[in-house]
């Protein structure tokens, strides 16, 4: 009896000194740095991301170590196979992984209220605040909810920083320039009669047939060869399929534009005169690429990362006149080309901390550490002395070092270079880090030592250093108040979204037939295809769309 | 005698023509997928390749046998012990209910395979059968490859009608000399029907080892959970799906390496990995394949 009253009372008193132990502690001030306060213990977070593949998402490689040995965080991380989104199992289940990428998924999860607010972290979150800068009411949810639940994703860049990649659509080969002399091809006529002028010159190339100007149509491709080159030529910038007017700010499906159906026009003509390649909106992705690869596409209206492989193999082939120059072709003089316009930040999805996680201050430590000046060093740059140096203080990529990340496919799996920038939080191309270098490992420097030996040639002929001195300057353009309009959030349930479906799959029929009607027939097929957009309330859908865009710019002026 | 001789030998000559059509209809993808996975990857982009490589290279299978992300071993264990404890389990269970179910003097007969039959045409869909396997707690464990596809309608009936068509005579006999159900079931029905459960057993194989859409919605741990089909999957996946928009955006911010693809000859050499362990097996199956497909000929 005695033995257990001593022990008790002893026990009694142990919890209560162990319980103001614990009451002791926070008086201590903001620490200077960061690292001091860091909980570095292990710990392993599930990571359920969208965009994920078995190449990218196994967080085996060195950056991914140096992370977990700075941070004590290991990342496990999964993501959709078979194309089928875990997403509604997850909200069917009500289990989630711990941090959530989930892109188009997003609003699904919020509904169903699996995401914790991030609101209470932001104060004390300063690497976040600092990356954001004014952007950071981008992050709030919607006019209805303004809470914020993500930090998005894509490149943060302060409206004014340079924009040194113009994006264009309009490609040309080196070879068919420099034939001609390197002409001012300014106009879609002018760009259409080099084409046709090289290829009546060269009717085959590399022993197979030349083909004028080849598109991709397969699947979603059709965005970026068939439609977004419509927008470009009549100097709409990058809004998808929208078309903004800058001072009013009100939308419209920019196929109702006349301007634009004027574009296809173009293209219907080309068809007529055998310059367009007849397989354009039957072949597929692997057999274009095939095509491009023989260098016989004099030329394309398509994005340079998605013809990228082409351009690759063609330079080890050493056929580098066989790959493309980019300009800012248009309908005719009056436009101006608006590839270098600064949309600013769009805001959009991001990753996200649900209410399955079990350590959410972690969560957020780990996404504020992501966002802090040596996590965008580490994932941009990769390690010190093994992908980068130091000399006299400044990031040095070797050269060797930069042929592989450009040549190798497993470059990005191999070191984890560049595999952890997207979709955590991103310093933009650009921006400059507090020692004045910039965080990304692109400089106008880099951009100009891969060009390959044509580029070189046709941006001397025409007076250039950079392909974007050819392209009308972002100072000539208003700055976006809602970033790019395509990235913005529509309701899921909403009118907007059905009309928008059914009007895409209806483009998506309608102009390749308008493209390859005869020539007297065109105008008839297009009146056809827009009476079809205006019967399933294609107007509708813009003055929705209108009234979100005006939300989102209110939401973010707060 | 002249005439009728002539017919047939057309007749011959035209269906030899439409079998050997379909050979090379069936057999070009299979030799275009070896050829592709024993080509240099670099040149496999170049396209054009048809029967044979034009590069020829080990590499791509050495790729895969040594990357340290691609637990083909446990995976392809998993497969393997799937496989096989599936097959073996169902086709028990499904003999079992078949046996039950031929017995005319089974009362629940006629309402029993009625019931069945539904659940031939209607299923719950992909998230309430998530939800049956949370609720069964068989989330995450090996047991949810094994329990819910125990018995297939189908393969029932196959066996069944089997069943049917050996005389009951045989039963009654053994029943006189005092067998009881069960003895009657292992010891004659069982026997008689090899060339059909071969069948069923061979269709379940298949369907086990090809099988990674249950890895994917019910598996946990999926290191240990996984199987050759996922990875193979997984691999496949790994092409530019990221949506164009997406791209656009990456590419106008600077990001320098998003989704890195997978080369097409990694992807056909660690298709034929796959596909090889089923290749070696069919030729031993195939007897009692042919014999169990040609049912109604079996004459008691």
């Amino acid at each position: 009896m005695r033995k257990t009253k001593i022990f008790s009372i002893l026990l009694t008193v142990t919890l209560v000194t162990s319980l103001m132990a614990g009451c002791g502690s926070s008086k201590k001030s903001e620490p200077v740095a960061t690292t001091k306060t860091l909980d570095k213990s292990p710990i392993t977070l599930t990571f359920y991301s969208a965009d994920g593949n078995a190449k990218s998402s196994n967080f085996t490689d060195a950056v991914a170590k140096e992370i977990t040995k700075r941070t004590g965080v290991t990342l496990k991380i999964q993501y959709p196979v078979g194309g089928t989104s875990k997403v509604p199992l997850m909200i069917a289940g009500g289990e989630y992984p711990d941090l959530i990428y989930a892109k188009g998924d997003e609003s699904k999860i919020v509904s169903a209220k699996g995401l914790i607010s991030l609101d209470k972290y932001l104060g004390k979150a300063e690497n976040i605040k600092k990356l954001y800068g004014t952007y950071l009411p981008r992050l709030k949810d919607s006019v209805d909810d303004p809470t914020t639940y993500t930090v998005g994703s894509f490149g943060v860049s302060p409206i004014g920083t340079e924009i040194w990649t113009p994006g264009g659509l309009f490609q040309i080969q080196h070879a068919v320039l420099k034939d001609q002399g390197y002409p001012k091809l300014q106009t879609l006529k002018e760009y259409g009669d080099a084409i046709k002028t090289y290829m009546q010159k060269y009717p085959t190339i590399n022993g197979q047939k030349t083909i004028g100007l080849s598109l991709c149509a397969d699947d979603w491709r059709w965005l970026i060869t068939v439609g977004n080159p419509s927008g470009s030529a009549v100097g709409l910038p990058g809004d998808g399929q929208w078309a903004i007017d800058p001072d009013t700010n009100k939308a419209q499906y920019k196929f109702m534009l006349p301007e634009i159906k004027e574009y296809y026009r173009w293209l219907n003509g080309m068809n007529a005169s055998g310059v367009l390649d007849p397989e354009s909106f039957t072949q597929k992705f692997d057999q274009y690429k095939a095509k491009l690869t023989s260098g016989r596409v004099l030329a394309i209206s398509d994005a340079g990362w998605d013809y990228a492989d082409a351009t690759a193999s063609l330079n080890k082939i050493n056929q580098q006149e066989r790959t493309f120059a980019t300009l800012p072709v248009v309908l005719d003089a009056k436009y101006k080309d608006a590839s270098m316009k600064d949309l600013g930040w769009g805001g959009g999805t991001g990753v996200a901390i649900t209410t399955s996680c079990n350590n959410p201050d972690r969560a957020m430590q780990f996404l504020d550490w992501m966002a802090s000046d040596e996590a965008q060093i580490l994932t941009n740059w990769g390690i010190e002395g093994v992908n980068y140096t130091i000399v006299d203080g400044k990031r040095v990529i070797s050269a060797a070092e930069r042929q592989k990340s450009m040549n190798d496919p497993d470059y990005g799996t191999d070191t984890g270079v560049g595999l952890y920038t997207y979709p955590f939080p991103q310093r933009g191309q650009g921006v400059k880090d507090p020692t004045g270098q910039y965080y990304s490992t692109a400089t106008t420097q880099s951009i100009t030592d891969n060009y390959n030996s044509a580029m070189k040639e046709t941006l001397k002929a025409y007076g250039a250093t950079m392909e974007k001195d050819m392209y009308p300057k972002t100072s000539e353009f208003k700055t976006s108040p809602f970033g790019a309009a395509w990235m913005t959030t529509i309701p899921q349930d909403s009118d907007l979204t059905i009309i928008l479906k059914k009007a895409d799959d209806e483009s998506q029929k309608s102009i390749p037939k308008a493209i390859l009607a005869k020539p007297a027939d065109f105008d008839k097929v297009w009146d056809e295809y827009i009476a079809t957009l205006k019967k399933i309330e294609i107007e509708k859908a813009g003055t929705d769309f209108t009234k979100l865009l005006a939300d989102k710019s209110q939401l973010w002026s707060k | 005698m002249k005439k009728i001789r002539k017919k047939i030998a057309v007749f011959d000559v035209v269906v030899m023509v439409i079998m050997v059509y379909i050979v090379i209809v069936t057999l070009y993808p299979f030799i275009n997928v070896v050829a592709l996975s024993f080509n240099d990857s670099n040149d496999t982009v170049k396209g054009g390749i048809y029967l044979w490589p034009r590069v020829f290279t080990l590499g791509n299978y050495k790729e895969i046998f040594s990357n340290p992300n691609l637990p083909l071993v446990r995976a392809g264990f998993n497969s393997v012990l799937r496989t096989v404890v599936g097959t073996f389990f169902t086709v028990i269970s499904c003999c079992m209910l078949a046996y039950t179910l031929s017995r005319r003097d089974y009362v629940l007969r006629k309402f029993v395979s009625m019931v069945f039959v539904v659940t031939m045409y209607v299923g719950g869909g992909m998230i309430p059968s998530y939800l049956l396997m949370k609720n069964l707690h068989l989330l995450g464990s090996f047991w949810v490859y094994i329990l819910p596809g125990l018995i297939g309608y189908f393969n029932v009936i196959v066996i069944r009608s089997f069943m049917d068509s050996l005389p009951p005579s045989l039963q009654e006999s053994a029943r006189l000399d005092g067998a009881n159900d069960f003895v009657i079931f292992s010891k004659i029905v069982l026997p008689l029907c090899i060339p059909v459960i071969a069948t069923v057993a061979l269709w379940t194989a298949v369907g086990q080892w090809n099988s990674w859409f249950d890895t994917y919605l019910y598996g946990k741990d999926l290191l240990s959970m996984t199987n050759l089909q996922y990875e193979l999957k997984k691999i496949l996946d790994s092409t530019q799906a990221t949506s164009g928009q997406t791209q656009t955006a990456l590419a106008r911010n600077g990001s320098l390496i998003i989704n890195p693809v997978s080369s097409d000859s990694i992807k056909m050499a660690i298709t034929i990995i796959v596909t090889v362990p089923i290749l070696l097996v069919y030729p031993f199956v195939q007897k009692y394949f042919i014999t169990g497909m040609t049912l109604g000929a079996v004459k008691g």
